[in-house]
């Protein structure tokens, strides 16, 4: 599928699994040139959603479709423009179910898994997140954000500026263990996780 | 190591869940059987949680700017052009009056400096534009007969702890060769470090490559011994907390204040203190290796 100047589906797939700056332009591209946006939000609006609605099923579409195509979980069964509405349908399905409960229509009859225990152990999660990002620290975030991205030590290095992918390795290494550290520090997290430190 | 290695990536397909059938089952099995395994992925999951937050905050803030900005090639809004007008003509009206003003005004006739009178000094010349800040330049610093043995013990440890980066990886396939960041980049390859200082002098904060450029600046000046001005470098680098930049220049702060034999001040022990209470800190085995340095005897 290519729009008029638009992107190509490999092009898009590519700047997903690319740098940081390739990502950032091709968000700014699906989000002002794409059209899917626009979709999104009459979506939305048709569905009985207004507009911030309709910004927010958007956004966290973007944000499983981009972990979706980097997990490889796309397997090209449709274009990208397909999946990714398709994601904002289920999104705003979910999401509707969940501001207002009632009878659906049959075509959403789908596995449920708002329930609230669900939604309990899913805010107890990421408070759990939240209580560890706080405590990494601005440098250790970045670097294991861009080490999830897959980047390469070399670009991991291009990123942070540092002199050799040597520097990055070992940045690397260090914050996956502060990280480690953190988590077995804290029965709390442990016990959330149901796991038991080492007794070595 | 290498079994360490397929370990953790037979970890990380599991959770993406790219293992083939038979091995994800083994694995669920071996979950079950083995506490040590179903520890490291648990922990390993929760790292990838947290990371994916992370990436997805970043996608926000992204939107979030895209939503208030407007688009790169949108015209201005309507409503600004008429203050655009407005501005570029009492714009013109200043310049003209300002042109009036000066043709009118005669022109001061410049007069030959006389000698000072006999006894009294002569007026001091105005001052030169300093190259790089207050330190006296390379050659005309104390020589080191006259500095007293525990300056001369700190200088030899920050020489001896200092690593001098390459920052190859700074460079950029599209900048232009004639970048100041390029010719200081090449200046600091050949060691020419007061090239470095010359090359970068004008790089401003708003520059996108300020943070790079100052870094680069401050190791030239800690290269050319001006310590005092490479450590103001180094605090306003640190200072300005823009990642991973201020993290490393923490630990190259304490290296330029040791070596300019500012141990004692505050400044000194609170930023000694702050990099040691943070092991994930990457000055943390540096500010260690300082603080053992510094211990009498």
């Amino acid at each position: 599928m290519r729009k008029p100047a638009g992107l190509t589906d490999a092009q898009i797939t590519q700047a997903l699994l690319g740098a940081a700056r390739q990502r950032e332009a091709v968000f700014a591209y699906l989000y002002r040139g794409s059209g899917w946006r626009e979709w999104v939000l009459r979506h939305v609006h048709q569905e009985g959603g207004d507009e911030p609605a309709g910004e927010d099923v958007f956004q966290e579409t973007l944000i499983l479709f981009d972990r979706n195509i980097r997990e490889g979980r796309f397997r090209g069964g449709s274009s990208l423009q397909t999946y990714f509405l398709g994601i904002a349908k289920q999104y705003w399905f979910n999401r509707r179910r969940n501001i207002r409960p009632g009878p659906l229509p049959p075509e959403y009859d789908r596995p449920d898994t708002l329930n609230p225990e669900h939604i309990t152990l899913h805010h107890e999660r990421q408070n759990m997140i939240g209580q560890i990002l706080q405590a990494m620290g601005d440098h250790c975030k970045k670097v294991l954000e861009l080490y999830k991205l897959s980047l390469s030590n070399e670009e991991i290095a291009l990123e942070l500026g540092l002199s050799s992918p040597e520097m990055a390795k070992k940045y690397t290494y260090r914050c996956r263990e502060k990280f480690r550290a953190f988590v077995l520090g804290r029965p709390d997290i442990l016990e959330q996780l149901d796991i038991r430190p080492n007794d070595e | 190591m290498n079994d360490d290695k397929h370990f953790y990536e037979q970890i990380e397909d599991y959770l993406a869940g790219r293992l083939p059938p038979d091995q994800q089952t083994t694995m669920q099995q071996a979950l079950r059987d083995d506490p040590e395994l179903a520890r490291e992925v648990e922990l390993r999951r929760l790292e990838f949680e947290v990371s994916e937050a992370l990436i997805a905050g970043n996608i926000r803030d992204q939107l979030q700017r895209l939503r208030t900005e407007p688009p790169p090639d949108a015209p201005p809004p309507r409503k600004y052009h008429f203050l655009r007008w407005l501005l570029a003509a009492l714009l013109c009206i200043v310049a003209i009056g300002i042109y009036w003003w000066m043709a009118r005004t005669p022109v001061a006739p410049v007069r030959e400096s006389a000698p000072p009178p006999p006894g009294q000094a002569p007026a001091p010349s105005p001052a030169p534009v300093p190259q790089a800040h207050n330190q006296p330049a390379p050659g005309t610093e104390r020589p080191a007969e006259s500095r007293d043995a525990p300056a001369r013990q700190y200088l030899a440890l920050a020489a001896e702890l200092y690593q001098r980066p390459d920052f190859e990886s700074l460079r950029s396939a599209t900048t232009p060769a004639n970048d100041p960041l390029e010719t200081a980049l090449s200046a600091w390859q050949k060691q020419d470090y007061a090239s470095v200082v010359t090359a970068l002098q004008h790089i401003r904060a708003e520059n996108p490559n300020y943070w790079r450029a100052a870094t680069l600046r401050a190791h030239a000046q800690f290269n050319l011994k001006q310590f005092r001005p490479a450590a103001q470098e180094f605090t306003a680098i640190a200072d300005g907390k823009i990642q991973p930049w201020a993290e490393e220049a923490d630990g190259y702060l304490l290296l330029a204040l040791l070596a300019d034999g500012q141990t004692e001040t505050p400044g000194f022990r609170a930023r000694l203190q702050k990099v040691l209470a943070d092991p994930g800190h990457p000055g943390f085995d540096l500010a260690k290796a300082i603080q053992q340095g510094l211990k009498p005897g």
